[in-house]
Parts: C-alpha cells; structure tokens; sequence
C-alpha cells in the first residue's frame, strides 16, 4: 500500500478536489493507495511517513526526501492527464 | 450540506486596483450579510499573502480565495466579476502576477468537506467557454445561470 500527502495551503480546499482525483485515477490502474491531506505547513514534519507528496501550491516550506509532483494541473485542467500519470508512474515504482 | 448561493452573492467589482481591495470588498460583504465572523477578511487576506490562490487558465485566469472553516458561519459561495482584470498571485508560482477576471470564493464550513461543490467549482473553472458567458454577462441573473448549473445538477 502506497501513501501519498496531498497538501495545498489551508489544507481544506484545493487539497480535497486533487486527493479525490488520485484516489480514483489509482483505483481504476489497480494501484493501492492511501491518501492523506494536510496544510503546506505541515509538509516537513509529515512527509517522512509517506511514499509521495503532491501539492497544490509551490512547496517552499522546508525539505523533503520523497519525490514532490505539483498538481496545479487537476485545478485548471491544462495537463491533468500527464500530471495523473505522472502520479501513478511514481506509485508504481 | 447545502450552499448558500443566490444573487446577492455575486458582485461587480470595477476600477478595483488591488487585489487586497477586491478581497476586502468581497468580505465586508460576507460579514454584513452575517454569513462569515469579522475575523474572516484578516484570515482571508493573510492566507492570500501566504499562499496565493490564482490559478492560470491560460485564457480567462481565475482566483478561488478561501480562509480557514473557524471564521464562517454558513457555508456559501461569493463570486466577482473583475472590470478591468486585477492582479492575484499564482498559487503554484507565487512569485508571478496574473490578470484575474473572476473570483470565486469558496466558504466552507467543514475541512475536507464540501467534495461535491468542490468538484463542480473546479469543473467550472475547466471549461472557458462557460467562465467567458460569466464574465460577459450583462446581468446577475445570467451569472447566476450559469453557476447554478454547475452547482446544482449531477
């Protein structure tokens, strides 16, 4: 089971659109997932337990060693199917 | 969970020079109509300032501004129509301005809630044919129209 930490700004928005995509996008490709958000903020001391961050907004907060995708994309639709792809590529690894 | 959406919630903001100035309209009305607490422009424009909430569209750019679930009272959506477009930061590139025509704040009630609504807003967001009927509209009514659509059918 991969995880992946989706986070946007406040945690409350953006974040809930772009996780509800990975969830479906990794269900229909047979990838088992399991999909947290929480606040750009929270990203450092989070990222540790999981396989693969996705954001919303420009991750500035810190570092992280897991692979970083940013998903504006699933927001405006301009690339959204690469982005999903990308994410799955990822998860599959 | 439903959302307060009518006609009294959209607004034309003309002239407007900042995008702090079109924010700080947008929640004084808010709180006069008792829909959010007076501590939500202060969370809205500082959440602005830290994490920006334009979006390119590369057509008709769009900026869905929205604070934390603590200062509203009801769930609700509140839309602006920018004439002439106003600059809003970039939430992936906050360093960047874009032209924003049309704002629509999200006031949400429940953290990771509100899927459904999210989902219809964003869908709106990808199909520029219908955000152009918006910003052309000659009245609320048209507005309304068209983000009802998107709100209240599957």
């Amino acid at each position: 089971m991969k995880r992946v930490l989706v986070a946007c700004g406040n945690g409350i928005a953006t974040s809930t659109v772009v996780a509800t995509k990975i969830r479906e996008k990794c269900e229909e490709n047979g990838v088992a997932v399991t999909v947290n958000q929480c606040k750009l903020l929270e990203v450092e001391s989070k990222a540790d337990d999981y396989d693969l961050l996705v954001t919303t907004g420009k991750f500035t907060g810190g570092t992280v060693t897991i692979p970083v995708i940013t998903a504006i994309s699933l927001l405006t639709g301009i690339g959204e199917d690469a982005t999903l792809e990308q994410i799955v590529e990822e998860l599959k690894k | 969970m439903s959302i307060a959406f009518d006609q009294s919630l959209i607004l034309r903001i003309e002239n407007a020079k900042t995008n702090t100035e079109v924010l700080t309209r947008m929640c004084q009305h808010l709180c006069e109509k008792g829909i959010v607490k007076d501590t939500y422009c202060e969370a809205i424009l500082e959440r602005e300032r830290n994490f920006p909430t334009g979006l390119n569209t590369h057509g008709i750019n769009i900026a869905i501004p929205h604070a934390d679930v603590c200062h509203v009272n009801t769930a609700s959506l509140c839309v602006a129509v920018l004439d002439p477009a106003v600059d809003f930061h970039a939430m992936d590139e906050p360093e960047d301005a874009i032209a924003v025509s049309l704002v629509i704040m999200l006031v949400l009630t429940e953290p990771h809630g509100h899927l459904e609504m999210l989902q219809k807003i964003v869908g709106l967001i990808q199909n520029q044919e219908d955000v152009k009927q918006i910003i052309v509209a000659e009245d609320k009514s048209a507005i309304e129209t068209v983000i009802r659509r998107y709100l209240l059918e599957a």
